[in-house]
Protein backbone atom coordinates (compact mmCIF):
# COMPACT_ATOMS: atom_id res chain seq x y z
CA UNK A 1 0.00 0.00 0.00
CA UNK A 2 1.52 3.69 -0.47
CA UNK A 3 -0.33 6.96 -0.71
CA UNK A 4 0.48 9.86 -2.86
CA UNK A 5 0.12 13.49 -2.90
CA UNK A 6 -1.16 15.27 -5.67
CA UNK A 7 -1.64 19.25 -6.10
CA UNK A 8 -4.88 20.43 -6.35
CA UNK A 9 -5.64 21.67 -10.25
CA UNK A 10 -4.41 20.70 -13.38
CA UNK A 11 -1.45 18.66 -12.39
CA UNK A 12 -3.46 16.37 -10.22
CA UNK A 13 -6.15 16.20 -13.19
CA UNK A 14 -2.61 15.06 -15.70
CA UNK A 15 -1.11 12.90 -12.48
CA UNK A 16 -4.36 10.83 -11.85
CA UNK A 17 -5.23 10.55 -15.57
CA UNK A 18 -1.71 8.72 -15.93
CA UNK A 19 -2.09 6.66 -13.06
CA UNK A 20 -5.88 5.80 -14.67
CA UNK A 21 -4.59 4.84 -17.25
CA UNK A 22 -1.14 2.92 -15.82
CA UNK A 23 -4.14 0.97 -13.70
CA UNK A 24 -2.80 2.16 -10.03
CA UNK A 25 -6.19 3.50 -9.51
CA UNK A 26 -9.42 3.23 -10.51
CA UNK A 27 -11.32 6.58 -10.77
CA UNK A 28 -9.81 9.99 -11.20
CA UNK A 29 -10.79 13.11 -9.24
CA UNK A 30 -12.75 14.45 -12.22
CA UNK A 31 -15.23 11.47 -11.32
CA UNK A 32 -15.86 12.51 -8.17
CA UNK A 33 -15.65 15.62 -5.88
CA UNK A 34 -14.03 13.64 -2.69
CA UNK A 35 -10.09 15.04 -1.66
CA UNK A 36 -9.06 11.66 -0.46
CA UNK A 37 -9.25 8.13 -2.52
CA UNK A 38 -8.61 4.53 -0.90
CA UNK A 39 -8.42 1.94 -3.55
CA UNK A 40 -7.76 -1.01 -1.41
CA UNK A 41 -8.22 -3.18 -3.99
CA UNK A 42 -4.63 -1.58 -5.93
CA UNK A 43 -3.01 -0.38 -2.54
CA UNK A 44 -3.10 2.58 -3.16
CA UNK A 45 -4.21 5.45 -1.40
CA UNK A 46 -3.88 9.47 -2.50
CA UNK A 47 -5.43 12.92 -1.60
CA UNK A 48 -5.50 16.15 -3.10
CA UNK A 49 -3.41 19.07 -0.80
CA UNK A 50 -2.29 23.02 -1.93
CA UNK A 51 0.46 22.43 -4.61
CA UNK A 52 2.85 24.42 -2.29
CA UNK A 53 1.85 21.62 0.42
CA UNK A 54 2.82 18.51 -1.24
CA UNK A 55 6.48 18.33 0.27
CA UNK A 56 5.43 18.93 3.43
CA UNK A 57 3.41 15.59 3.17
CA UNK A 58 6.09 13.80 1.67
CA UNK A 59 8.40 15.03 4.11
CA UNK A 60 6.78 13.88 6.82
CA UNK A 61 5.47 10.92 5.12
CA UNK A 62 2.01 11.41 5.25
CA UNK A 63 2.46 10.49 1.72
CA UNK A 64 5.30 8.22 0.20
CA UNK A 65 5.32 10.04 -2.99
CA UNK A 66 4.11 13.06 -4.26
CA UNK A 67 3.90 14.95 -7.42
CA UNK A 68 5.07 18.88 -7.52
CA UNK A 69 6.60 21.48 -9.45
CA UNK A 70 10.14 22.50 -9.72
CA UNK A 71 9.79 25.85 -8.43
CA UNK A 72 8.60 24.65 -4.89
CA UNK A 73 11.11 22.27 -4.69
CA UNK A 74 13.84 24.77 -5.31
CA UNK A 75 11.69 27.07 -3.31
CA UNK A 76 11.44 24.59 -0.01
CA UNK A 77 14.12 22.68 -0.35
CA UNK A 78 12.88 19.30 1.57
CA UNK A 79 14.48 16.49 2.17
CA UNK A 80 13.55 14.32 -0.06
CA UNK A 81 14.29 12.03 -3.33
CA UNK A 82 13.40 13.78 -7.11
CA UNK A 83 12.80 10.80 -8.73
CA UNK A 84 11.45 12.01 -12.00
CA UNK A 85 11.16 14.87 -14.34
CA UNK A 86 7.19 14.58 -15.31
CA UNK A 87 7.57 16.81 -18.18
CA UNK A 88 4.42 18.23 -17.84
CA UNK A 89 3.12 21.44 -16.05
CA UNK A 90 5.95 23.19 -17.93
CA UNK A 91 6.88 26.90 -17.48
CA UNK A 92 9.65 29.13 -16.52
CA UNK A 93 10.95 30.86 -13.48
CA UNK A 94 12.04 34.24 -14.45
CA UNK A 95 12.60 37.90 -14.26
CA UNK A 96 10.65 40.71 -15.61
CA UNK A 97 9.99 44.31 -15.57
CA UNK A 98 8.07 47.08 -16.88
CA UNK A 99 8.71 47.80 -20.54
CA UNK A 100 11.41 50.50 -20.64
CA UNK A 101 13.18 49.09 -17.16
CA UNK A 102 17.01 50.18 -17.09
CA UNK A 103 18.88 48.73 -13.74
CA UNK A 104 20.10 50.93 -11.53
CA UNK A 105 23.29 49.54 -10.70
CA UNK A 106 24.36 52.11 -7.69
CA UNK A 107 21.85 51.02 -5.45
CA UNK A 108 20.02 47.00 -4.54
CA UNK A 109 17.63 45.65 -6.99
CA UNK A 110 14.03 46.11 -5.21
CA UNK A 111 11.82 42.33 -6.30
CA UNK A 112 8.96 41.63 -5.57
CA UNK A 113 7.76 37.96 -5.75
CA UNK A 114 6.11 34.70 -3.43
CA UNK A 115 9.66 33.03 -4.05
CA UNK A 116 11.47 34.70 -1.65
CA UNK A 117 14.43 31.88 -1.48
CA UNK A 118 14.95 31.67 -5.06
CA UNK A 119 14.87 35.34 -6.08
CA UNK A 120 17.68 36.01 -3.23
CA UNK A 121 19.89 32.84 -4.30
CA UNK A 122 19.62 33.86 -8.16
CA UNK A 123 19.94 37.70 -7.36
CA UNK A 124 23.26 36.76 -5.49
CA UNK A 125 24.37 34.06 -8.72
CA UNK A 126 24.50 37.38 -10.78
CA UNK A 127 26.66 38.93 -8.06
CA UNK A 128 23.43 42.13 -7.80
CA UNK A 129 22.47 42.74 -4.28
CA UNK A 130 18.69 42.81 -4.03
CA UNK A 131 15.59 43.98 -1.60
CA UNK A 132 13.17 40.90 -1.92
CA UNK A 133 9.26 42.02 -0.91
CA UNK A 134 7.66 38.80 -0.54
CA UNK A 135 3.52 39.40 -2.04
CA UNK A 136 1.43 36.27 -1.80
CA UNK A 137 -0.24 37.02 -4.93
CA UNK A 138 -0.92 39.92 -7.73
CA UNK A 139 2.82 40.15 -8.47
CA UNK A 140 2.68 41.78 -12.24
CA UNK A 141 1.34 44.65 -10.54
CA UNK A 142 4.60 45.58 -8.31
CA UNK A 143 6.39 47.08 -10.69
CA UNK A 144 3.53 49.22 -11.85
CA UNK A 145 2.78 50.42 -8.49
CA UNK A 146 6.20 51.44 -7.71
CA UNK A 147 7.15 48.83 -5.31
CA UNK A 148 9.30 46.88 -6.52
CA UNK A 149 12.04 47.55 -10.00
CA UNK A 150 11.35 43.86 -11.08
CA UNK A 151 9.46 40.48 -10.08
CA UNK A 152 10.04 37.10 -9.87
CA UNK A 153 7.67 34.47 -11.37
CA UNK A 154 6.28 31.94 -13.25
CA UNK A 155 5.70 32.67 -16.61
CA UNK A 156 3.75 29.90 -18.86
CA UNK A 157 2.64 31.70 -22.03
CA UNK A 158 3.69 35.39 -21.11
CA UNK A 159 -0.05 36.49 -21.68
CA UNK A 160 -0.30 38.23 -18.18
CA UNK A 161 2.94 39.86 -18.39
CA UNK A 162 2.46 41.20 -21.71
CA UNK A 163 -1.34 42.56 -20.37
CA UNK A 164 0.76 44.24 -17.67
CA UNK A 165 2.69 45.69 -19.80
CA UNK A 166 5.83 43.69 -18.75
CA UNK A 167 8.58 41.91 -20.24
CA UNK A 168 10.64 39.21 -19.15
CA UNK A 169 14.10 40.70 -18.59
CA UNK A 170 15.63 37.13 -17.95
CA UNK A 171 14.99 33.28 -17.13
CA UNK A 172 16.22 31.83 -13.90
CA UNK A 173 15.05 28.19 -14.82
CA UNK A 174 12.74 26.07 -16.61
CA UNK A 175 9.88 24.57 -14.70
CA UNK A 176 8.13 20.86 -14.55
CA UNK A 177 6.38 19.03 -12.50
CA UNK A 178 8.37 16.41 -10.73
CA UNK A 179 8.24 12.92 -9.15
CA UNK A 180 8.92 13.33 -5.09
CA UNK A 181 9.42 10.00 -2.80
CA UNK A 182 10.35 10.32 1.28
CA UNK A 183 13.46 9.14 1.89
CA UNK A 184 12.57 6.73 4.43
CA UNK A 185 9.14 5.25 2.49
CA UNK A 186 11.76 4.44 -0.50
CA UNK A 187 14.03 2.54 1.27
CA UNK A 188 10.60 -0.05 2.45
CA UNK A 189 9.31 0.61 -0.87
CA UNK A 190 11.82 0.50 -3.19
CA UNK A 191 10.61 -1.86 -5.59
CA UNK A 192 7.02 -0.31 -5.68
CA UNK A 193 7.87 2.96 -6.05
CA UNK A 194 10.92 2.32 -8.82
CA UNK A 195 8.13 0.85 -10.72
CA UNK A 196 5.70 3.19 -10.68
CA UNK A 197 8.24 6.16 -11.56
CA UNK A 198 9.28 3.91 -14.56
CA UNK A 199 5.68 3.08 -15.77
CA UNK A 200 5.34 7.05 -15.66
CA UNK A 201 8.87 8.10 -17.48
CA UNK A 202 7.34 5.49 -20.32
CA UNK A 203 4.01 7.16 -20.13
CA UNK A 204 5.02 10.52 -20.19
CA UNK A 205 8.38 9.98 -22.90
CA UNK A 206 5.38 8.53 -25.12
CA UNK A 207 2.88 11.45 -24.72
CA UNK A 208 5.78 13.55 -26.24
CA UNK B 1 9.67 -3.68 42.16
CA UNK B 2 9.16 -5.45 38.57
CA UNK B 3 8.57 -2.72 35.80
CA UNK B 4 5.67 -3.92 33.45
CA UNK B 5 7.79 -4.00 29.81
CA UNK B 6 4.21 -2.77 28.18
CA UNK B 7 3.91 0.45 30.95
CA UNK B 8 7.14 1.99 29.45
CA UNK B 9 7.12 4.31 26.23
CA UNK B 10 9.37 2.66 23.36
CA UNK B 11 11.81 4.94 23.74
CA UNK B 12 12.32 4.45 27.82
CA UNK B 13 12.15 0.52 26.85
CA UNK B 14 14.65 0.80 24.32
CA UNK B 15 17.19 3.36 26.20
CA UNK B 16 16.68 0.80 28.76
CA UNK B 17 17.62 -2.46 26.12
CA UNK B 18 20.45 -0.62 24.44
CA UNK B 19 22.11 0.03 28.07
CA UNK B 20 22.48 -3.63 28.38
CA UNK B 21 23.38 -4.30 24.82
CA UNK B 22 26.24 -1.10 24.75
CA UNK B 23 27.58 -2.34 28.08
CA UNK B 24 27.92 -6.29 27.02
CA UNK B 25 30.12 -4.97 24.55
CA UNK B 26 32.37 -2.90 27.09
CA UNK B 27 31.04 0.66 26.30
CA UNK B 28 30.83 2.76 30.00
CA UNK B 29 28.61 5.44 30.53
CA UNK B 30 29.11 8.87 29.96
CA UNK B 31 27.61 11.55 31.87
CA UNK B 32 28.34 14.88 30.87
CA UNK B 33 27.04 18.50 32.58
CA UNK B 34 24.20 20.51 31.05
CA UNK B 35 26.57 23.42 30.41
CA UNK B 36 29.79 23.76 28.04
CA UNK B 37 31.23 27.21 27.60
CA UNK B 38 30.61 28.70 24.80
CA UNK B 39 33.66 29.69 23.86
CA UNK B 40 34.23 25.85 23.25
CA UNK B 41 31.73 25.57 20.82
CA UNK B 42 33.04 28.82 18.86
CA UNK B 43 36.61 27.44 18.50
CA UNK B 44 35.15 24.23 17.09
CA UNK B 45 31.82 25.71 15.21
CA UNK B 46 33.55 23.62 12.04
CA UNK B 47 32.70 20.61 13.37
CA UNK B 48 29.04 21.45 14.72
CA UNK B 49 25.75 20.61 12.20
CA UNK B 50 24.35 23.90 13.99
CA UNK B 51 25.41 27.37 14.40
CA UNK B 52 22.65 28.28 16.34
CA UNK B 53 23.28 28.35 19.81
CA UNK B 54 21.13 29.18 23.62
CA UNK B 55 23.78 31.22 25.78
CA UNK B 56 23.66 32.52 28.64
CA UNK B 57 25.98 34.55 31.56
CA UNK B 58 27.24 33.02 34.50
CA UNK B 59 27.48 34.39 37.67
CA UNK B 60 31.18 35.23 36.85
CA UNK B 61 30.68 36.67 33.88
CA UNK B 62 31.56 33.11 31.30
CA UNK B 63 29.34 32.77 28.23
CA UNK B 64 28.00 29.31 28.69
CA UNK B 65 25.89 27.27 26.21
CA UNK B 66 23.49 24.90 26.31
CA UNK B 67 24.73 22.13 24.66
CA UNK B 68 24.09 21.19 21.18
CA UNK B 69 26.11 18.16 20.46
CA UNK B 70 27.82 15.61 22.73
CA UNK B 71 30.64 13.57 20.32
CA UNK B 72 32.24 16.91 20.74
CA UNK B 73 32.69 17.22 24.23
CA UNK B 74 33.23 13.24 24.15
CA UNK B 75 36.46 14.09 21.88
CA UNK B 76 37.76 16.40 24.62
CA UNK B 77 37.69 14.24 27.37
CA UNK B 78 38.19 10.98 25.53
CA UNK B 79 40.96 9.40 23.72
CA UNK B 80 44.79 10.17 22.73
CA UNK B 81 46.13 7.48 24.94
CA UNK B 82 48.49 5.95 23.10
CA UNK B 83 47.67 2.56 22.02
CA UNK B 84 44.33 2.16 23.80
CA UNK B 85 40.65 2.09 22.55
CA UNK B 86 38.23 3.94 24.78
CA UNK B 87 34.56 2.95 24.39
CA UNK B 88 31.78 5.25 25.65
CA UNK B 89 28.11 5.72 25.68
CA UNK B 90 25.43 8.20 26.41
CA UNK B 91 21.87 9.54 26.92
CA UNK B 92 21.76 13.21 26.62
CA UNK B 93 19.49 15.95 26.03
CA UNK B 94 21.15 18.58 23.10
CA UNK B 95 19.38 21.80 22.25
CA UNK B 96 18.92 22.54 18.33
CA UNK B 97 17.87 25.14 16.41
CA UNK B 98 14.85 24.04 14.17
CA UNK B 99 14.33 25.22 10.45
CA UNK B 100 11.01 24.18 10.29
CA UNK B 101 9.82 25.65 12.82
CA UNK B 102 11.98 28.44 13.72
CA UNK B 103 12.64 27.74 17.31
CA UNK B 104 15.21 25.79 19.57
CA UNK B 105 13.84 22.20 20.47
CA UNK B 106 15.39 19.88 23.45
CA UNK B 107 16.08 16.47 21.80
CA UNK B 108 17.06 13.28 23.42
CA UNK B 109 19.77 11.18 21.94
CA UNK B 110 21.72 8.18 22.86
CA UNK B 111 24.52 7.04 21.32
CA UNK B 112 28.86 5.75 21.98
CA UNK B 113 31.33 6.40 20.28
CA UNK B 114 34.58 4.38 20.11
CA UNK B 115 38.09 6.41 20.26
CA UNK B 116 41.47 6.15 20.44
CA UNK B 117 43.67 3.35 18.39
CA UNK B 118 40.53 2.14 15.40
CA UNK B 119 40.41 -0.18 13.07
CA UNK B 120 38.40 -1.73 10.59
CA UNK B 121 37.10 -4.21 13.66
CA UNK B 122 35.79 -1.05 15.64
CA UNK B 123 33.90 0.20 12.66
CA UNK B 124 32.28 -2.90 11.95
CA UNK B 125 31.60 -2.76 15.61
CA UNK B 126 29.70 -0.22 15.73
CA UNK B 127 27.84 -0.74 12.35
CA UNK B 128 26.80 -4.13 13.96
CA UNK B 129 25.37 -2.41 17.07
CA UNK B 130 24.14 0.39 14.90
CA UNK B 131 22.35 -2.21 13.56
CA UNK B 132 21.09 -3.96 16.46
CA UNK B 133 20.00 -1.11 17.42
CA UNK B 134 17.50 -0.23 14.59
CA UNK B 135 16.33 -3.92 14.70
CA UNK B 136 15.03 -3.42 18.60
CA UNK B 137 13.43 -0.24 17.42
CA UNK B 138 11.87 -2.21 14.21
CA UNK B 139 12.56 -5.59 12.69
CA UNK B 140 11.88 -3.88 9.52
CA UNK B 141 15.06 -1.56 9.03
CA UNK B 142 17.82 -0.55 6.71
CA UNK B 143 21.34 1.13 7.65
CA UNK B 144 22.83 2.97 4.19
CA UNK B 145 26.58 3.12 4.31
CA UNK B 146 28.98 4.91 2.34
CA UNK B 147 32.09 6.80 2.53
CA UNK B 148 32.86 10.31 2.83
CA UNK B 149 35.65 10.17 0.14
CA UNK B 150 33.21 8.64 -2.83
CA UNK B 151 31.58 11.51 -4.36
CA UNK B 152 35.09 13.69 -4.26
CA UNK B 153 37.06 10.81 -5.19
CA UNK B 154 34.50 10.66 -8.43
CA UNK B 155 34.69 14.15 -8.75
CA UNK B 156 38.18 14.15 -9.35
CA UNK B 157 37.90 10.88 -11.15
CA UNK B 158 35.75 12.68 -13.85
CA UNK B 159 37.63 15.49 -14.03
CA UNK B 160 34.87 17.91 -12.56
CA UNK B 161 36.70 20.79 -10.64
CA UNK B 162 34.30 23.14 -10.42
CA UNK B 163 33.20 24.06 -7.17
CA UNK B 164 29.37 24.83 -7.92
CA UNK B 165 28.83 21.97 -10.30
CA UNK B 166 30.60 19.52 -7.41
CA UNK B 167 27.86 21.19 -5.53
CA UNK B 168 24.62 21.05 -7.71
CA UNK B 169 25.71 17.54 -8.82
CA UNK B 170 26.53 16.24 -4.96
CA UNK B 171 22.52 17.65 -4.30
CA UNK B 172 21.02 16.07 -7.48
CA UNK B 173 22.83 12.02 -6.63
CA UNK B 174 21.83 13.10 -2.45
CA UNK B 175 17.93 13.50 -4.09
CA UNK B 176 18.22 10.76 -6.39
CA UNK B 177 17.96 13.03 -9.35
CA UNK B 178 19.13 11.61 -12.29
CA UNK B 179 17.30 14.19 -14.62
CA UNK B 180 18.62 17.34 -13.65
CA UNK B 181 22.51 16.41 -14.40
CA UNK B 182 23.01 18.04 -17.10
CA UNK B 183 21.42 21.27 -15.83
CA UNK B 184 23.52 21.21 -12.50
CA UNK B 185 26.71 20.92 -14.55
CA UNK B 186 25.99 22.56 -18.08
CA UNK B 187 28.95 20.90 -20.40
CA UNK B 188 29.36 17.86 -18.37
CA UNK B 189 31.07 14.93 -20.90
CA UNK B 190 28.39 11.84 -21.84
CA UNK B 191 30.85 9.45 -19.84
CA UNK B 192 30.58 11.89 -16.61
CA UNK B 193 26.72 11.97 -17.08
CA UNK B 194 26.35 8.57 -17.48
CA UNK B 195 29.11 7.98 -14.23
CA UNK B 196 26.73 10.28 -12.04
CA UNK B 197 23.59 8.46 -12.79
CA UNK B 198 25.31 4.93 -12.59
CA UNK B 199 25.93 6.40 -8.71
CA UNK B 200 22.68 7.10 -8.21
CA UNK B 201 20.90 3.90 -9.54
CA UNK B 202 23.23 1.65 -7.58
CA UNK B 203 22.79 -2.20 -7.11
CA UNK B 204 20.75 -2.77 -3.45
CA UNK B 205 23.34 -5.59 -2.98
CA UNK B 206 26.93 -4.15 -1.29
CA UNK B 207 28.92 -6.25 -3.20
CA UNK B 208 27.84 -5.75 -6.58
CA UNK B 209 27.22 -2.00 -5.72
CA UNK B 210 31.26 -2.02 -4.70
CA UNK B 211 32.21 -3.39 -8.15
CA UNK B 212 30.09 -0.89 -9.89
CA UNK B 213 31.92 1.79 -8.07
CA UNK B 214 35.41 0.05 -9.01
CA UNK B 215 34.24 0.26 -12.94
CA UNK B 216 34.22 4.26 -12.52
CA UNK B 217 37.42 4.70 -9.66
CA UNK B 218 40.47 6.18 -11.64
CA UNK B 219 41.39 8.60 -8.97
CA UNK B 220 43.42 7.59 -5.53
CA UNK B 221 40.84 9.27 -3.01
CA UNK B 222 37.72 6.90 -4.53
CA UNK B 223 40.31 3.47 -4.74
CA UNK B 224 40.79 4.36 -1.04
CA UNK B 225 37.55 4.64 -0.34
CA UNK B 226 36.45 1.49 -2.12
CA UNK B 227 38.61 -0.20 -0.27
CA UNK B 228 37.67 0.78 3.26
CA UNK B 229 34.00 -0.24 2.12
CA UNK B 230 35.45 -3.57 0.94
CA UNK B 231 37.25 -4.53 4.07
CA UNK B 232 34.16 -3.78 6.02
CA UNK B 233 32.09 -5.50 3.68
CA UNK B 234 33.92 -8.46 3.89
CA UNK B 235 33.28 -8.92 7.43
CA UNK B 236 29.59 -7.50 7.62
CA UNK B 237 28.01 -9.77 4.88
CA UNK B 238 28.64 -13.23 7.22
CA UNK B 239 26.87 -11.86 9.32
CA UNK B 240 22.54 -12.00 9.81
CA UNK B 241 22.63 -8.25 9.59
CA UNK B 242 24.20 -7.97 6.19
CA UNK B 243 21.12 -7.89 3.80
CA UNK B 244 19.83 -4.76 5.81
CA UNK B 245 22.83 -2.41 4.54
CA UNK B 246 23.10 -0.90 1.63
CA UNK B 247 25.04 1.33 -0.35
CA UNK B 248 23.87 4.37 -0.83
CA UNK B 249 25.82 7.58 -2.18
CA UNK B 250 22.34 9.74 -1.65
CA UNK B 251 23.63 9.90 2.18
CA UNK B 252 26.23 12.84 2.67
CA UNK B 253 28.34 14.19 5.75
CA UNK B 254 30.15 17.07 6.99
CA UNK B 255 33.48 16.89 4.79
CA UNK B 256 35.02 18.86 8.19
CA UNK B 257 33.50 16.27 10.15
CA UNK B 258 34.25 13.21 8.89
CA UNK B 259 36.85 11.18 7.02
CA UNK B 260 35.97 7.85 6.39
CA UNK B 261 32.81 5.39 6.52
CA UNK B 262 29.47 7.52 7.11
CA UNK B 263 26.08 6.04 7.95
CA UNK B 264 22.56 6.51 8.32
CA UNK B 265 19.75 4.19 9.22
CA UNK B 266 16.13 4.19 8.78
CA UNK B 267 12.99 2.48 10.25
CA UNK B 268 9.82 1.77 8.43
CA UNK B 269 7.56 3.67 10.59
CA UNK B 270 9.76 6.58 11.20
CA UNK B 271 9.59 9.04 8.00
CA UNK B 272 13.19 10.76 8.78
CA UNK B 273 16.39 8.56 9.52
CA UNK B 274 16.86 8.36 13.54
CA UNK B 275 20.28 7.06 13.37
CA UNK B 276 23.39 8.69 11.71
CA UNK B 277 27.15 8.45 12.26
CA UNK B 278 30.52 7.40 10.94
CA UNK B 279 34.53 7.82 11.24
CA UNK B 280 35.50 11.01 12.29
CA UNK B 281 39.19 11.06 12.80
CA UNK B 282 39.60 14.98 12.11
CA UNK B 283 37.85 15.81 15.01
CA UNK B 284 39.88 14.11 18.03
CA UNK B 285 43.00 15.72 15.86
CA UNK B 286 41.38 18.75 16.08
CA UNK B 287 41.94 18.18 20.29
CA UNK B 288 46.06 17.11 19.49
CA UNK B 289 45.47 13.71 20.37
CA UNK B 290 46.13 10.59 18.10
CA UNK B 291 43.75 8.01 16.88
CA UNK B 292 40.74 8.08 14.99
CA UNK B 293 37.03 7.75 16.35
CA UNK B 294 33.74 6.16 15.01
CA UNK B 295 30.38 6.46 16.18
CA UNK B 296 26.92 6.99 15.61
CA UNK B 297 23.58 8.93 17.37
CA UNK B 298 20.28 7.47 17.72
CA UNK B 299 17.38 10.28 17.57
CA UNK B 300 14.92 9.12 20.66
CA UNK B 301 12.54 12.10 20.11
CA UNK B 302 10.53 10.40 17.40
CA UNK B 303 9.89 7.24 18.48
CA UNK B 304 7.28 7.38 21.37
CA UNK B 305 5.22 9.19 18.22
CA UNK B 306 5.65 6.26 15.73
CA UNK B 307 5.53 3.46 17.97
CA UNK B 308 2.66 4.48 20.13
CA UNK B 309 2.70 1.69 23.18
CA UNK B 310 -0.46 -0.96 23.62
CA UNK B 311 -3.48 0.93 24.77
CA UNK B 312 -2.75 0.75 28.52
CA UNK B 313 -5.67 2.75 29.02
CA UNK B 314 -8.39 -0.52 29.00
CA UNK B 315 -7.83 -1.06 32.68
CA UNK B 316 -7.89 2.64 34.16
CA UNK B 317 -10.41 3.99 36.62
CA UNK B 318 -11.24 7.44 38.07
CA UNK B 319 -11.83 6.73 42.01
CA UNK B 320 -14.25 9.32 42.89
CA UNK B 321 -14.49 10.31 46.44
CA UNK B 322 -16.65 12.78 48.51
CA UNK B 323 -15.61 15.90 49.98
CA UNK B 324 -16.02 14.24 53.44
CA UNK B 325 -14.37 10.80 52.85
CA UNK B 326 -11.08 9.99 54.67
CA UNK B 327 -7.91 10.55 52.95
CA UNK B 328 -6.67 7.73 54.45
CA UNK B 329 -9.90 5.24 53.57
CA UNK B 330 -9.53 6.18 50.18
CA UNK B 331 -5.60 5.88 50.29
CA UNK B 332 -6.70 2.23 51.34
CA UNK B 333 -8.92 2.08 48.58
CA UNK B 334 -6.84 3.09 46.00
CA UNK B 335 -4.05 0.68 47.17
CA UNK B 336 -6.62 -2.33 46.65
CA UNK B 337 -7.86 -1.15 43.59
CA UNK B 338 -4.13 -0.93 42.35
CA UNK B 339 -3.57 -3.87 43.55
CA UNK B 340 -6.22 -5.85 41.44
CA UNK B 341 -4.57 -4.19 38.23
CA UNK B 342 -6.24 -0.94 37.94
CA UNK B 343 -4.76 2.28 36.84
CA UNK B 344 -6.37 4.80 39.81
CA UNK B 345 -6.84 8.01 38.82
CA UNK B 346 -8.58 9.71 42.72
CA UNK B 347 -9.86 13.22 42.49
CA UNK B 348 -12.66 14.52 44.66
CA UNK B 349 -15.12 15.73 41.38
CA UNK B 350 -15.72 13.66 38.67
CA UNK B 351 -14.29 14.01 35.32
CA UNK B 352 -15.36 16.25 33.24
CA UNK B 353 -14.99 13.94 29.88
CA UNK B 354 -14.93 10.74 31.79
CA UNK B 355 -12.67 8.71 29.17
CA UNK B 356 -12.73 5.45 31.65
CA UNK B 357 -14.90 4.03 34.52
CA UNK B 358 -15.58 5.96 37.74
CA UNK B 359 -15.76 4.40 40.99
CA UNK B 360 -17.48 6.81 43.12
CA UNK B 361 -16.52 6.79 46.55
CA UNK B 362 -18.18 7.79 49.98
CA UNK B 363 -15.88 6.97 52.88
CA UNK B 364 -15.48 3.29 54.24
CA UNK B 365 -16.50 0.26 52.29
Amino acid sequence: MFSIALPKGRLADKTSKLLFNLGYIGETPADNRKLVFCDAERGVRYFLVKPSDVAIYVEYGVADIGVVGKDVLVEERPDVYELLDLKFGKCRMCVAAAEGYKPDMSRPVKVATKFVNTALAYFESVNRESEIIKLNGSVELAPLLGISDVIVDLVETGTTLKENNLKIIAEIMKVSARLIANKSAYKFKTREIDALAAALSVAVSAEK
Amino acid sequence: MKIGQDKLKKDEKLVLELREVFESYGFSRFKMSKFEEYVFYLENKNFLKTEQIITFTDRGGRLLALKPDITLSIAKTFGGKAGETEKVYYIENVYRYLKHTDEYRETEQMGLEVMGAVDTYSELEVILLAMKSLELIDKNYVLDISHIGLTMGLFESLGIEDGRAREALQNCISQKNGHDIEAAAPGISAAALDAIRKVIALPGDIGEALAVLEGLSSGNGMSQAISELKSLWNALKTTKYARRAKLDLSISGDVNYYNGIIFRGYVEKIPVSVLSGGRYDLLIQKFKKEGGAVGFALNLDDLALYYPRAAADENEVYLVYGEDADAGAVAEKAAALVKEGYIVKAQRTPPKNADAKTIEFRGRD
